[in-house]
């Protein structure tokens, strides 16, 4: 995450000033992968050691997103339009959502979605979005426009190199944060 | 399609029956989906689970909204639910201080230091998951997760 504790001027890109949000989001819209692992680190305030997770994350555009924690422990998260299916063989539990009922766990899958769908509107619907870096190396970050997705979220960074995502950092106000990286693509 | 609505009361049972009644006498005849209303009385008389059933989806639907809103209009009822989880912060507060007495699984050894630790081991999972920021606070003052 080193990229995003540069600053802004010196990451400006000077060999392609027209790059912008827009083009970001529709490169990696371009080239994503439909499945792809990840490492997941949480930091929180109620942990005395951080707590690892891997797992797949899946993409069916436009709306479905799937996360699939597979060690530590078995969980999956699947987005449909708007349902969400939470699925736990550890707990041995099945919960279904619907996003029409939970604001802010929109909001949060919306980072995602929108993110990975190419829908730049909808993206800034829900956050303000500021990129930094250059095509090379470079940091979007999401920052919520609802008070009450404020008092949860302050900021999810994607950071990556090119047309790719290489982590991915959902910082809490309360200091707590999550840092997920990408490492290769799901066989 | 069976709809729950769970409210407590500030008014006796015979009164909130009566006004019941009453408002399913009062709707359309196409939106008289209280055609088949079922009041269920916890023996505290503060709880009523309400199930409108017997018409179309959609008529069921418009009616239960209906109805949700003539009772929390009423003044009559601390909180009406309706299957949205738009709960005010004080609604979530008064839920979550009354969360062992309303919830049926809780039982004596749901606070021993076993279960305690194995809930609070299960409940690790909820800080890696994607729901962890709205759920996270509720861990330290609810390890068994009661429902």
């Amino acid at each position: 995450m080193s990229l995003a504790q540069t600053s802004p001027q010196s990451e400006r890109a000077a060999e392609s000033p027209g790059w912008n949000v827009e083009q970001l989001i529709g490169s990696l819209a371009k080239n994503r992968q439909a499945e792809v692992r990840f490492e997941e680190t949480a930091f929180s305030n109620l942990l005395t050691q951080p707590l690892k997770t891997q797992g797949i994350l899946r993409f069916t555009p436009p709306t479905g997103l799937e996360k699939h924690i597979t060690a530590p422990h078995d969980e999956r998260y699947l987005v449909e339009g708007d349902t969400v299916l939470f699925e736990s063989k550890t707990k041995g539990t099945n919960r279904t959502l619907s996003l029409h009922d939970y604001p802010a766990l929109r909001a949060f899958i919306e980072a995602f979605r929108s993110t990975l769908a190419n829908d730049v509107i909808t993206l800034k619907r829900f956050y303000s979005v500021t990129l930094q870096g250059e095509p090379r190396r470079w940091v979007l970050i999401l920052r919520p426009l609802d008070k009450a997705v404020q008092e949860l979220v302050e900021s999810i960074r994607f950071s990556g190199e090119r047309e790719h995502v290489s982590s991915i950092e959902i910082q809490a106000p309360d200091g707590d944060r999550s840092v997920m990286v990408i490492t290769t693509g799901a066989p | 399609m069976v709809l729950g609505l769970a409210a407590w009361f500030v008014a006796t049972r015979t009164h909130v029956e009566t006004e019941l009644s009453a408002y399913c006498r009062r709707v359309p005849h196409q939106q008289n989906a209280c055609c088949s209303l079922n009041c269920e009385q916890a023996r505290t008389g503060r709880l009523i689970l309400i199930a409108l059933e017997g018409e179309d989806a959609d008529l069921l639907a418009g009616a239960s909204k209906q109805l949700a809103t003539w009772m929390r209009n009423s003044g009559a009822f601390h909180y009406v639910g309706n299957g949205e989880q738009a709960w005010t912060k004080e609604e979530r507060e008064r839920l979550f201080q009354n969360r062992y007495v309303l919830s049926p699984g809780v039982q004596e050894s749901t606070f021993s230091r076993d279960h305690l630790r194995d809930s609070l081991e299960l409940r690790l999972s909820d800080l890696t998951s994607p729901l962890s920021p709205m759920v996270k606070e509720l861990i330290p003052g609810d390890p068994p997760a009661s429902s």
